[in-house]
C-alpha cells in the first residue's frame, strides 16, 4: 500500500510539474547591483501573480525560478547551468552585459531562449540567435543625450568617468566620439574599477579640470550615487549625465545631492495616460506598499507578459513550450509590444530593441521627465 | 586649482584614506603577530561592528555616543565568539595554520551571509553631512571628517603603543608573541593572553567601521576586499610592528591617491601593487618587521 501511495504521489507531482510553465530569472540578487536586480524581480513577480490570478498561461501555472548572477560572468554561468539542468527551464530573463556575453553561447548550444530588459551595451548585439534584448543600446542614445546637454543644459566642458567593463568601455568611447562630433571640449577622461567605492581622489582631479558636466558610465546605481555624493561634498555644482541605470532608489538616498542628474530612459511615465501603464502602476502600488514603480519594474513586468503571449500561442497550437519554439513564437507574435513601459519594437536580426527615448532628471527626491528625445 | 594644488590635495586625501586603512589593519596585524593567525574573519568583525552602529544610529535613532560603544561591543562579542567557537577548539586539536586560515575564511563567509540576511545585500551608508564640507576652497581634501580620521588614528595608534609597552596585559602579549613556549613554561596563561588579544583586535575595528560607514559605506560582499587591504598593509608594515601598520596604511593611501596625478584611477591597483612588489623585494620583512 505504501508503495502504491508513493507512486500516486510521484505521479501527481509529475503531472503538476508538467502543468507548470517555468520562467528562469537569472539576475543579480546580491552584490553591488543586487538591489537593482531585486527591484526588477518585483516587477516580474507582479506579472506572474497577475497571470496566475487570471488562470495562468493557457491554464498552466506560471512559476518564476530565480537564480543570482551577481551581475558577473562566473555566477551567471553557474546560474544558467542550474536553471537548465536542475530546474529544466528553457526560457530565461537575464541581463547585464558580462552575464549575457557569458551565458549566450551556452543558451544557444542548449536551445534556451534568453530575454533581457537590462542589457545596455551594444557588445551583445547579435550575441546569439537565442538572445533578444528589450532595452535599447545606450551607445545609440549617447548622441541624443549629449546634444540635449549642449543645447539645453549649456554644457561646454565635459568629463567622462569610464568604468572598466564591457558596457563602460563602449559607452565611454561613444561619449568621446559623439562629444567630439558636437565640437565640445573634453575636460577630463578618467577610468575606474567596477568595485571602486572611494572616488574622492579621482574627483579632485576631475574638478581641477573645471567640467560643466560629468558623464557616468557605471551601471551600478550604488556606485553612481557614491560618485555623485563625493563630488558634491567636494563642492561640484555642475550636472551629471548618464543613462537608465540612474533610475534607481539608491540615487534618491543621497537627497538633494542627486539634483542635477540627467539621464536618458525608455519612454515610461508612471504619471502618463497609457492605459497599460496606469493599470501596472496601480497594481504595483497596491502590491508593494504604495511605492511608485520605475522603468526597471515596468520592463520586467512587460517581459513576463511577453513570455505569456509567446507561450500561450504555442500551447494553443499544440506545440511544446521549449526554447526553440519560444524563440519562433516570440518572432511571430511580438514584433511590437505595447507594454506598461511603452512601445517595444524588436529587431530580430541582431537581437536589439528600439524604444522611444526621453530625458529624466532627479528633483526633490523624484525621477521627473524633462524632455522627449525621439 | 593648479597642478601643484592638485598634487597637494591628492596627498592630503591619501593621508586621510590611509589613516582609515591603518585603522582597518591594526587588529589584523596584532593577531598575526601575537597569535600566528591569518585572521581573515577580521573583515567580518569590521562589518558586524559597522552594521551594529548603523542599526543603532538609523533604526533606533540613538546618538553616536551610544552607537560607537555599541559598535565596539558588537566587535568584541564577534571577536570573542570566533576565538571560542573556531580558533580555540581547532588549536586544541593541533590544527595547522592552513586549517585555521580556511576556518577563518569560513567565518568571514558566515558573517557575510548573516549580514546579507539581516540587512539585505545592498550595503549601508550614512551621510557625514557638514563634516565633509571643505575647510578652505584651496584645500578641498581637508574637512572635519579628514581631521577626525587622521587625528583619531594617531591617537589610537599612540594609545595602543603605550598599552603594549606599559600595561601588564600589553607586556604579557609581547612576551607571548616573542616566545610562546617560554611564556608558558614561566607560568603565563597564554590562552588568556590570546583571548584578550582577540578582543582587543576586534574592538579596534570600531573606529574604522564608523569612518567607513560615513564615507564609502559598507556592504556584506566587501568583507574579503576589506581584509585583503588589512593583510597587504600588515605585510608591508612588517610583522610585529604597530608602527608598521600605521606607516603601511598611510603609504598605501598616499600611493593610491597621488598616482592619480598622472594615471587614471583604473590603474590604481596595478600601480599600488607594483610599488608594493618593489618594496618587498628591497625589504622582504616589511618596512618595520624584524629580519627572520
Amino acid at each position: 500500500m505504501r508503495l502504491l501511495g508513493a507512486i500516486v504521489v510521484a505521479l501527481a507531482s509529475a503531472v503538476a510539474q508538467a502543468q507548470e510553465a517555468k520562467l528562469g530569472f537569472l539576475m543579480p540578487l546580491t552584490g553591488g547591483p543586487g538591489k537593482m536586480g531585486n527591484m526588477m524581480m518585483e516587477g516580474a513577480t507582479l506579472a506572474v501573480e497577475e497571470i496566475n490570478g487570471a488562470g495562468g498561461v493557457a491554464g498552466r501555472k506560471l512559476v518564476l525560478v530565480p537564480e543570482d548572477s551577481q551581475g558577473l560572468a562566473k555566477p551567471g554561468v553557474d546560474g544558467i547551468r542550474k536553471l537548465m539542468d536542475v530546474d529544466k527551464v528553457d526560457t530565461i530573463i537575464t541581463g547585464y552585459t558580462a552575464v549575457v556575453m557569458a551565458v549566450a553561447p551556452i543558451a544557444e548550444q542548449n536551445k534556451v531562449f534568453l530575454l533581457s530588459g537590462s542589457t545596455a551595451s551594444s557588445a551583445v548585439r547579435g550575441a546569439s540567435p537565442f538572445f533578444q534584448n528589450a532595452w535599447p543600446f545606450e551607445e545609440d542614445q549617447v548622441g541624443m543625450m549629449l546634444g540635449y546637454a549642449k543645447n539645453r543644459l549649456n554644457v561646454r566642458r565635459l568629463a567622462v568617468m569610464t568604468v572598466v567593463s564591457d558596457l563602460g568601455s563602449s559607452l565611454g568611447a561613444a561619449v568621446k566620439k559623439e562629444w567630439a562630433a558636437l565640437g565640445g571640449a573634453l575636460a577630463a577622461d578618467e577610468t575606474h574599477q567596477q568595485t571602486e567605492a572611494n572616488f574622492r581622489a579621482t574627483m579632485l582631479k576631475v574638478l581641477a579640470a573645471k567640467p560643466d558636466a560629468i558623464y557616468l558610465t557605471t551601471s551600478n546605481d550604488k556606485q553612481a550615487s557614491q560618485i555623485v555624493r563625493q563630488a558634491r561634498e567636494l563642492g561640484y555644482k555642475g550636472v551629471f549625465l548618464s543613462f537608465g541605470a540612474l533610475e534607481a532608489p539608491e540615487m534618491l538616498t543621497i537627497g538633494k545631492q542627486a539634483d542635477g542628474c540627467y539621464f536618458t530612459s525608455a519612454a515610461y511615465d508612471p504619471a502618463g495616460d497609457n492605459p497599460r501603464t496606469k493599470h501596472f502602476v496601480e497594481a504595483f502600488k497596491k502590491r508593494f506598499d504604495g511605492r511608485t514603480p520605475n522603468i526597471h519594474h515596468a520592463n520586467h513586468y512587460d517581459l513576463v507578459q511577453m513570455y505569456k503571449v509567446a507561450a500561450e500561442a504555442l500551447i494553443k497550437q499544440g506545440k511544446p513550450v521549449n526554447g526553440a519554439n519560444m524563440r519562433e513564437s516570440f518572432r511571430a507574435n511580438l514584433a511590437q509590444y505595447p507594454g506598461a513601459g511603452g512601445l517595444f519594437r524588436f529587431n530580430f536580426a541582431d537581437g536589439s530593441a528600439r524604444r522611444s527615448v526621453i530625458v529624466k532628471t532627479i528633483s526633490d527626491g523624484k525621477f521627473v521627465k524633462v524632455a522627449d528625445l525621439e | 586649482m593648479d597642478n601643484a594644488q592638485l598634487l597637494l590635495n591628492l596627498a592630503l586625501e591619501g593621508i586621510a584614506t590611509g589613516s582609515i586603512y591603518a585603522l582597518v589593519a591594526i587588529g589584523f596585524s596584532l593577531l598575526w603577530w601575537l597569535g600566528d593567525l591569518v585572521h581573515l574573519a577580521h573583515g567580518g568583525v569590521l562589518l558586524a561592528s559597522g552594521y551594529g552602529m548603523f542599526y543603532v544610529l538609523s533604526a533606533l535613532g540613538w546618538p553616536i555616543w551610544i552607537a560607537f560603544p555599541a559598535g565596539i561591543a558588537v566587535a568584541i562579542v564577534a571577536g570573542f565568539a570566533i576565538d571560542r567557537l573556531i580558533y580555540l577548539p581547532m588549536l586544541a586539536r593541533g590544527s595547522s595554520e592552513m586549517a585555521l586560515l580556511t576556518a577563518s575564511l569560513g567565518a568571514l563567509i558566515v558573517f557575510e551571509y548573516a549580514l546579507t540576511l539581516l540587512f539585505g545585500p545592498e550595503g549601508v551608508t550614512l551621510d557625514a553631512g557638514t563634516l565633509r564640507t571643505p575647510l578652505t576652497p584651496e584645500l578641498l581634501a581637508v574637512d572635519r571628517y579628514a581631521v577626525i580620521a587622521v587625528g583619531g588614528t594617531l591617537l589610537l595608534f599612540g594609545g595602543v603603543t603605550l598599552f603594549m609597552r606599559l600595561s601588564a596585559t600589553g607586556k604579557a602579549m609581547r612576551a607571548v608573541a616573542e616566545n610562546r613556549e617560554l611564556a608558558r613554561v614561566l607560568g603565563m596563561d597564554t590562552r588568556a593572553v590570546y583571548r584578550k588579544t582577540s578582543m582587543l583586535a576586534a574592538g579596534l575595528v570600531a573606529p574604522a567601521s564608523i569612518l567607513l560607514l560615513h564615507s564609502t559605506g559598507m556592504a556584506p560582499h566587501e568583507s574579503l576586499h576589506i581584509v585583503l587591504v588589512a593583510a597587504v598593509i600588515a605585510i608591508l608594515g612588517g610583522r610585529g610592528s604597530i608602527l608598521g601598520a600605521l606607516v603601511g596604511g598611510l603609504f598605501i593611501g598616499l600611493v593610491e591617491s597621488v598616482m592619480q596625478w598622472q594615471f587614471a584611477a583604473g590603474w590604481r591597483q596595478l600601480v599600488t601593487f607594483s610599488v608594493l612588489y618593489v618594496l618587498l623585494l628591497i625589504r622582504p620583512q616589511g618596512l618595520f618587521g624584524a629580519k627572520a
